[in-house]
């Protein structure tokens, strides 16, 4: 009807061979990028083989794995390697995996990269009846232990739910009440936890205590197995949301114009983040502040979009705890530290400073 | 292709939009005018499905909340005003993005979004991510990631449905007119496209119908040049109008022109 709808139209363009807009240098570049912190990762875990107060060989790891051709190390050596040290290796680098995992899908959940398990509550209300379970279990005379992922998990859900809801206004949710609500469920819990280490026995007592701040010390074949399938479950979970949830951060009409089905999707990240959440801090207790950093440090490296930088969370997660997990075993060795500490001492003044930088761009 | 049927949309005890039936036929250009709070807006997000409604929206004979996410998606795409995002992704990304519902293979994909980027003439900004664009090109990089949902300017692009509130804000003169002719060339394939605009001017180059919006009434759906008329706009807007031929073109121009100054400016309140 116009004229104008009849003029050389841009859209021929459309026919010319498209240019490349980089998405191959871009996937290079990330493909390099795991192979490094793989690399690092092998390292890191011969490492984590090798050094311990039974013994300070790099040769060890190696020795482990092929004792013929190393016989200068005892079997009493090869046996701490595999009944101590392989199980360690291994709960690190699940954990690290599952914190940084559960830590990005937080984030996505709650659209700010300030949100993590650790801060806005979950893990302290998965604390919270993993001591009671702990703390009550003598007077009942029932063993925690097999309970204590399944429990925790519970308390982990709960928390979700009840910080999400709180936290949502009607503008979406507020970073603020986010984080002010992780304040006052982490002061509750701490007051339930010193309320039940009273009623605790003096083994119990060293337990939780040593448990409140995190350790690996605890790993054990049999540990590692009963909470394997919720780790997994967790993982890969959360790996197959990793598209959804990067829509997710667009905002929930955007993704929901796009083809997501929003409600369903909350509910998943609610389930699988309670559930790895659970089974960590069952296991470990609490392990502060990796799955803030961690998915962070991922973002800086390849970018925001969850697809690229999940992978790359969820190694640098595994490749973060176990170098934790070496620093507080050897800092004051033999004797360790617990792990939380370590990762809080690295994780908080990062944490200050993040949120110091988001508060700074949010006023501009 | 589309069609509302006495949709009543309220907010407490005001109501937004009263009554509204229509129909779209695949091929038009709409464009959606009215007054600031006139209900185009709600309007546009009642038939993209992010606002509960009275009444009925068939789209493609099917009932707008019968429709699967993900099949609804790749038939009708939606761009509203922006707000802030607290994560930046760089741009091809966030085109790719929009891919979501389609399977595909990646060297698909990646071809469909360097089409796109070269559509929007967005070669200069592919290393920036989001948080560095200005809103003239975050309108534009997001219209091409609306485009690349519906898979526009594909081969079997038809019947699809594309919803625009006001995309040209923010754009300059070059990209006002580069944005409504890539929409114009999207539906001149058999789709359909409701677009909110305020530049009246814009509506009758682009425009094949414009729907009136007054106080949440459907005021008059008609060919454009018998919508856009002095009468029907200026008790609308309160402002005085005429009409010219544009030089070239041969369409309708509209000049409006200043008040008579109808407030006062003291000192005191």
């Amino acid at each position: 009807m116009h004229s104008i709808a009849s003029s050389p139209s841009d859209t021929k363009l459309l026919r010319h061979n498209a240019v490349s807009v980089g998405f191959q240098q871009r996937q290079q570049k990330r493909h390099t990028l795991l192979l490094a912190i793989s690399m690092l990762l092998l390292m890191a875990s011969m490492a984590s083989l090798s050094f311990g107060p039974a013994g300070w060989d790099l040769k060890l790891a190696i020795a482990w794995l092929a004792p013929d051709y190393w016989p200068q190390f005892s079997p009493l050596q090869l046996d701490i390697v595999t009944d101590i040290r392989l199980p360690r290796l291994c709960l690190a680098l699940l954990i690290g995996a599952v914190l940084a995992q559960t830590g990005a899908a937080t984030q996505a959940l709650c659209r700010n990269p300030l949100a993590d398990p650790s801060v806005i509550g979950i893990s302290s209300g998965a604390a919270v009846i993993a001591v009671a379970l702990i703390a009550f279990a003598p007077h009942l005379n029932f063993s925690a232990e097999a309970m204590l992922p399944y429990g925790a998990f519970c308390g982990a859900l709960l928390i979700t739910m009840l910080v999400y809801r709180f936290a949502q206004s009607g503008a979406g949710i507020q970073v603020t009440a986010l984080i002010l609500i992780g304040v006052a469920i982490n002061a509750l819990s701490f007051a339930l936890i010193g309320l039940f280490s009273f009623y605790a026995d003096d083994s119990s007592l060293r337990l939780i205590n040593y448990w409140t701040m995190g350790s690996l010390a605890g790993a054990t074949w049999s540990t590692l197995f009963s909470a394997l399938p919720l780790f997994l479950v967790c993982i890969a979970g959360l790996w197959l949301k990793r598209k959804e949830m990067s829509l997710l951060l667009l905002g929930e009409t955007e993704a929901e114009y796009a083809g997501i089905n929003i409600s369903r999707l909350k509910n998943q990240i609610v389930l699988f983040v309670a559930i790895g959440v659970g089974a960590a801090v069952a296991l470990t207790g609490l392990i502060g502040f990796i799955g803030l950093v961690v998915p962070h440090l991922a973002r800086i490296l390849v970018g925001t979009n969850m697809r690229a930088m999940m992978p790359v969370s969820l190694l640098l997660g595994a490749l973060v705890i176990l170098a934790s997990d070496w620093v507080a075993r050897v800092i004051v060795q033999p004797a360790e530290l617990p792990i939380g500490i370590v990762t809080a001492l690295l994780g908080a003044p990062l944490f200050i400073w993040l949120l110091h930088r988001q508060l700074r761009s949010a006023m501009r | 292709m589309l069609q509302l049927q006495s949709i009543n949309v309220s907010r407490g005890h005001s109501k937004i939009l009263s009554n509204l039936s229509c129909t779209i036929e695949p091929g038009k250009l709409v464009a959606l005018v009215g007054e600031n709070g006139a209900g185009k807006s709600t309007l546009l997000h009642a038939i993209a499905g992010s606002l509960p409604f009275n009444g009925k929206i068939t789209l493609l004979n099917r009932s707008l909340s019968s429709w699967p996410a993900k099949t609804l998606a790749q038939s009708r795409a939606v761009m509203m005003q922006q707000n802030a995002l607290n994560f930046h992704f760089e741009v091809p990304e966030f085109i790719a993005m929009g891919r979501f519902a389609i399977t595909e293979s990646n060297a698909q994909k990646q071809r469909r979004v360097a089409q796109l980027i070269h559509l929007l003439d967005l070669q200069s900004l592919i290393h920036r991510h989001t948080g560095q664009l200005s809103g003239g090109q975050l309108q534009r990089v997001n219209m091409a990631r609306c485009l690349a949902q519906l898979d526009a300017f594909s081969e079997d692009c038809r019947n699809k449905l594309l919803l625009l509130d006001e995309p040209t804000s923010a754009l300059d003169l070059r990209f006002q007119h580069r944005l409504l002719q890539v929409t114009k060339d999207f539906v001149q394939s058999g789709n359909s496209a409701i677009v909110a605009i305020h530049d009246m001017n814009l509506a009758s180059l682009y425009a094949d119908e414009v729907m009136l919006l007054h106080q949440g009434q459907l005021l008059r759906h008609d060919q454009t040049q018998a919508v856009l008329t002095p009468e029907l706009l200026e008790p609308i807007y309160h402002t005085r109008m005429h009409i010219e031929t544009h030089p070239i073109l041969n369409v309708p121009m509209i000049f409006s022109q200043p008040a008579e100054t109808d407030y006062e400016i003291t000192s005191t309140f």
